[in-house]
């Protein structure tokens, strides 16, 4: 088997790079090889830039078992089309940008598949973990939801067998989970509240939803309600207003789903807390060691 | 730093004459809240306004009157006047299937193609799956409104989109990939020759420039790649895919022109100067760089931002010195009632600790936007100060429309 997957996703303005990064390191310090896969810019934007070609992955010093390197949705497009259809020649013209455009635009739902496709095939010649930070939800649970799209439509011919061929690795709890980032905002939660049944109902095993930037608290509720009371500092009234204004909404909740979500602390312009991303990671499959 | 139009104008004072306010950014930056906000002041002014949201939290869908999806104007009762005439505000909740299919019933030759449409697997397909297709709709239905007449002032709260080609360019994408994509190469090759050379690519909306992508000259090529990939795509799949999609193009190829003339009445309406872009974001530097990508792709389709507003931002702290405020604090020796027990202050200090390291953060992502606009001219910067609540209400509706008539702060 090769190596897990953790394909991390959420709204823009959630933090869902940040987790990603924190999820990789973390794991990287605790003694596993990780990949962390960053996207490649949109085609629309970057097609009349000239091609250059998959990245080398990239290294830090201060965290030898972490690799990242961005994905190259040409290249990964060329392979698809070579590989599977044996197209080798449409391949080939691919380096001309408006043929790319053009794929791309024309078969969203190809594009979709693609990317997936290259992220588990990344993944079975790798060890280890890979973290993916994948585009906004957006466009991510698409990428999610393509192979069960594609088997639907189509069960039969190279495409589906691909199709399959990933979707099998999607449906096993082990080997790949979704992490869904949200902040702890009604829209938000609501938002990817529906994804999480999106995706699941595309046959992901797992999928986890972590609430991001959660505020702190200093004090007991009475303590708190007291400082508020007392106005005597206006910083210390909205700090706490906005704690109590979300620790409402998360009990709200928590108790109509009958579940509890992993939380990362606001992170103030630091690195997010070590021990919140600790204990995510140990509820991810290839998290604990 | 950018100028303003005029020193001390407030938000609602800069959009004052404009009959379309179109709001746009990022998925929660209170798009919605601001939008009702605006159509709000306008209606207290005496004006009859309609106010088209997408997809309101559920408090603040439940304050407009616009809780369920029905697409139906609901008109939202105001308080009484003060002093001047009352004018009216109307919401509505866009229903993107909804208007797509209405566009379809109006634009088809016969009610029997529509209805062949409507029914047709690549329709509903294409009408709830392809990205892009609220962005399309919302405009869409604008201009349903627009045609109607009626209003003094439509704001719009568009979906959240990355990036102003997404947003805009949802109409070229649809009709670009109907019309020169591979439904029409599979249903007639012979016409995407006339095509290449033809309306499309000399065409100079802004959306048709922003679906270039596909349709610019040179795509000849792309296209005939196009349709080897999808014949292959096709023969592998073993799918009934051709036959499908000639059916489609032949019927939709019907409402072609009727979309296109649309799309270029659309254009012509969002580049009137009786039109505002307002561009909302937060004070964090991952919104702003997005709010700035976001600039700049509208000013690449030739539309400059009327003013962008900084929503949620920390209000100032007071300045008091440190001893004085322990002081003040903890009563010191006055005997005060509300004074805080020492054993609280540490957790106090904290908290106004977290709340100057949050405005740093602020103040530096602010600092982004005002260099990042430094070069665009007349784009006056606006803040909204945080809420301890959600809008759930009229009146905070009402509360928030009194804050857009205050100076801009920028």
């Amino acid at each position: 088997m090769g190596a897990r997957v953790l394909f991390v996703t959420g709204k823009g303005g959630t933090g869902k790079s940040t987790v990603a990064a924190a999820l990789a390191r973390a794991a990287a310090r605790r003694g596993r090889h990780v990949l962390l896969v960053r996207m490649p810019v949109a085609a629309g934007e970057s097609s009349d830039e000239p091609h250059r070609g998959p990245s080398a992955p990239r290294r830090f010093p201060d965290a030898p078992l972490l690799r990242e390197r961005n994905l190259d949705d040409r290249a990964d497009l060329e392979e698809f089309l070579t590989r599977v259809l044996g197209l080798g020649m449409v391949a080939r013209r691919l380096g001309e940008s408006r043929t790319f455009s053009a794929v791309a635009a024309a078969a969203p739902g190809l594009r979709d598949l693609v990317a997936l496709c290259a992220i588990t095939s990344e993944a079975s010649q790798q060890r280890g973990l890979v973290v993916v930070d994948a585009p906004a939800s957006g466009h991510s649970v698409p990428m999610l939801t393509a192979p069960a799209r594609v088997l639907e439509r189509a069960p039969l011919g190279p495409v589906a067998r691909e199709a399959a061929r990933t979707h099998a690795i999607l449906a096993d709890a082990r080997a790949f989970a979704a992490v869904l980032v949200t902040t702890p905002e009604e829209l938000a939660i609501t938002e990817v509240l529906a994804l999480r049944e999106q995706v699941a109902a595309a046959g992901v095993a797992t999928v986890r939803v972590v609430i991001n930037a959660v505020w702190p608290a200093y004090t007991s509720l009475a303590d708190g309600d007291r400082i508020a009371a007392s106005g005597k500092s206006t910083d210390a009234q909205i700090h706490w207003r906005r704690y109590r204004r979300q620790a409402a909404l998360l009990e709200e909740l928590e108790l109509g789903m009958s579940e509890t979500f992993p939380r990362i602390g606001f992170a103030f312009g630091n690195e997010l807390a070590e021990a919140d991303v600790a204990a995510l990671l140990a509820t991810l499959p290839g998290g604990s060691a | 730093m950018s100028g303003f139009p005029t020193a001390g104008a407030s938000l609602a004072s800069v959009l004052r004459d404009k009959r379309l306010v179109v709001l746009v950014g990022e998925g929660g930056v209170g798009k919605t809240s601001t939008s009702a906000a605006i159509a709000y002041e306008r209606a207290c002014r005496g004006e009859s306004v309609a106010v088209l949201t997408i997809d309101p939290a559920p408090r603040l869908g439940d304050a407009l009157g616009v809780a369920d999806i029905d697409g139906e104007p609901k008109s939202v009762v105001l308080p009484p006047p003060v002093g001047e005439e009352r004018g009216s505000l109307t919401a509505m909740r866009l229903d993107s299937k909804r208007t797509f299919d209405r566009m379809i019933e109006r634009h088809a030759p016969s009610p029997e193609v529509a209805a062949a449409l409507l029914a047709h697997p690549i329709y509903r397909a294409i009408s709830e799956q392809l990205g892009g297709t609220e962005n399309y709709m919302a405009f869409q239905r604008l201009h349903e409104l627009v045609e109607a007449g009626g209003h003094d002032c439509l704001v719009l709260d568009t979906p959240p989109a990355a990036n102003a080609g997404e947003l805009l360019a949802a109409p070229a994408r649809l009709t670009g990939l109907l019309e020169t994509g591979a439904l029409s190469i599979l249903a007639d090759p012979a016409r995407m020759f006339l095509r290449a050379s033809g309306a499309i690519s000399g065409a100079s909306s802004a959306f048709s420039r922003a679906g270039g992508a596909v349709s610019a000259a040179g795509g000849m090529l792309a296209r005939a790649t196009l349709s080897i990939v999808l014949a292959a795509v096709e023969r592998v799949t073993g799918s009934s895919l051709k036959r499908e999609v000639s059916e489609f193009a032949e019927m939709f190829g019907g409402l072609v022109a009727g979309l296109e003339g649309r799309a270029r009445d659309i254009d012509a309406l969002l580049r009137s100067d009786e039109t505002a872009f307002v561009l909302v974001t937060r004070p964090r530097s991952h919104d702003i760089a997005d709010a700035l990508a976001f600039q700049a792709s509208l000013a690449r389709m030739g539309i400059q931002v009327t003013a962008v507003l900084v929503n949620r931002v920390t209000p100032p702290a007071r300045h008091v010195p440190p001893a004085d405020h322990l002081g003040d604090l903890s009563g010191d020796l006055s005997g005060d009632p509300a004074a805080l027990p020492v054993r609280l202050l540490a957790a106090v200090l904290r908290m106004e600790e977290d709340m100057d390291a949050l405005r740093s953060l602020e103040a530096d992502a602010v600092a982004l936007l005002r260099e990042g606009l430094a070069d665009v001219r007349n784009v006056p910067i606006f803040e909204l100060a945080a809420r301890d609540i959600d809008i759930a209400s009229l009146d905070d509706i009402a509360e928030l429309a009194g804050e857009l008539r205050g100076a801009a702060v920028g």
